[in-house]
């Protein structure tokens, strides 16, 4: 796709009136499903400590698969322990490599900033916006890619690039974004080595149901259960780190079988 | 605020060089137990959208408002207009008087992706990063001192009056930047200028299926909209002449 940027100082041929850009009723209305939501998903996760069960933040996520096989997830949540709030809304094509994401991050020490990050073909360009200006970015971006934004709801789509028949440990790419309480830092991210080992098939139940999940080790330390299918995160729990983060709440459909 | 815009390759340039996982700090260290003080208040519901004569379903939209300590609001939101086959998922941080600060759009419409982008307020200038089926755009335009941006989410059209000056009451124009999320996918979502008229019409008490709230009702344009609270929370619109409404439903606020 042809890459081009043009400045368009407050001209445009679209200067339809808003309202007026709304159809009028007398124009027959849709009355089945979206024609652009497949599927959907949505959900609550707590996450909380292994040991004690000490509530820690609650992240809320919906999930929309379209027709072209592209997936959309707005995850938010309120990390209360750590005084972090972040809001994530990440696009994956059909495969799951990343489209495009937004996400804007609160932490203890205020508002940290947002970036809007961009994946085409081998690029990926971010621009941030924060405390410490606006920043951009731009980077070669592996074939074997994926987004790091923090909250877990997409932590299932790293994988999406596994060979299912390959055993140990399989290697790709991280853009991890930078999310630290230290708000001079701009929320961009860096490539960085990402690992994971595909574990085998597990039946999992949590407070939200039972799920068919495929579990990984995740980044080396964590082990997560996932969906086959839309890749969702189930429960993640990391041992040495005393954190499990749970899907406490859940609601799927899908328009497909309407 | 000087703004400083840098074009660079950040590659290993950050200490952060550890995966999103493991950012997350052990919990032996000490942990806050009580309230995020990033959210100072918030809001959620969910908003109907239905004919106003047979009230049949149009769609829906899920939101949540957060209040932070620097007296700005997130408003994150995502529907499911189906009688339209469309979809819209917005953020959009305003400032303590409703001034846009930034918004993130996506949109899908009956051609399917429109497209998407981020719209960033400084000063009197609005620049905005645009993905679509087109390719890549960025727009750079006026931003009144006063104004709205139109990002369509229902939730939103509370904030449009945020600016509205009720010492001085009538009529009154709000400016606004109007994105195009309804034509067809090859036209980016780009913003333009428009005005809109409100008029406060009085304190009124309304029922809608999330509860009985009192609101602060407003004539605009050719409809009528009622926002209750410090957050302008939109609990009712209708739109005669389209044949239209929007309802509260499932509302909660807090802290709890």
């Amino acid at each position: 796709m042809t890459f081009f940027k043009i400045a368009l100082v407050a001209a445009s041929v679209f200067a339809s009136h808003a309202w007026a850009q709304v159809a009028p009723q007398a124009q027959p209305e849709n009355t089945g499903a979206n024609t652009n939501i497949v599927r959907w998903a949505e959900g609550t996760y707590t996450y909380q400590a292994l040991s004690d069960k000490r509530k820690r933040a609650w992240e809320k996520f919906h999930m929309n698969v379209h027709p072209d096989g592209s997936r959309t997830m707005i995850m938010w949540h309120d990390l209360f322990a750590r005084n972090n709030q972040f809001t994530v809304v990440l696009r994956v094509a059909a495969n799951f490599r990343p489209l495009e994401a937004y996400l804007s991050y609160w932490t203890p020490n205020g508002y940290k900033g947002s970036n809007f990050i961009t994946v085409m073909g081998d690029k990926l360009n971010a621009a941030s916006s924060g405390p410490t200006g606006q920043l951009t970015q731009a980077l070669s971006a592996p074939e074997k890619m994926s987004i790091g934004t923090h909250p877990v709801a997409a932590d299932g789509w790293h994988t999406w690039y596994e060979d299912v028949k390959a055993k140990g440990p399989q290697k790709g790419t991280l853009y991890s974004i930078e999310a630290t309480a230290d708000n001079n830092k701009p929320p961009l991210g860096t490539m960085i080595p990402f690992e994971f080992e595909r574990l085998g098939k597990e039946r999992v139940t949590t407070p939200a149901g039972t799920f068919d999940t495929v579990k990984y080790k995740l980044g080396g330390a964590s082990e997560a259960w996932v969906t086959e299918q839309d890749k969702l995160m189930i429960r993640v729990v990391n041992g040495p780190r005393d954190l499990e983060y749970l899907l406490t709440e859940f609601k799927s459909g899908d328009n497909a079988k309407k | 605020m000087k703004t400083i815009v840098l074009a660079t390759a950040l590659f290993a340039l950050t200490g952060i060089a550890f995966a999103a996982i493991a950012q997350t700090p052990q919990t032996t260290q000490l942990e806050n137990a009580g309230p995020n003080p990033n959210i100072v208040r918030w809001h959620e519901a969910e908003i109907l959208y239905q004919t106003m004569k047979e009230k049949r379903a149009r769609g829906s939209e899920r939101f949540s408002i957060m209040v932070h300590p620097d007296k700005t609001r997130t408003l994150i939101t995502h529907n499911d207009i189906f009688a339209r086959n469309a979809v819209m998922n917005v953020v959009m941080r305003v400032s303590d008087t409703f001034r846009p600060i930034e918004a993130f759009t996506a949109y899908w419409n009956d051609g399917g992706f429109k497209g998407s982008g981020v719209f960033r307020i400084r000063g009197n200038q609005m620049t905005a990063e645009i993905n679509g089926p087109s390719g890549h755009f960025t727009q750079s335009t006026y931003a009144p001192d006063a104004f709205s941006l139109l990002s369509h989410p229902l939730a939103f059209d509370g904030w449009h009056g945020g600016t509205y000056d009720k010492k001085v009451g009538g009529v009154q124009r709000i400016a606004t930047l109007n994105i195009d999320a309804i034509s067809k996918p090859q036209n980016p979502i780009l913003a333009t200028p428009m005005d809109q008229t409100w008029e406060l019409k009085g304190i009124e008490e309304v029922t809608v299926p999330a509860g009985t709230f009192t609101t602060e009702h407003y004539r605009v344009n050719d409809f009528d909209v009622w926002v209750m609270g410090a957050d302008r929370v939109l609990v009712k619109y209708q739109w005669p002449s389209l044949d239209r409404e929007y309802l509260l439903t499932n509302y909660r606020t807090g802290p709890k």
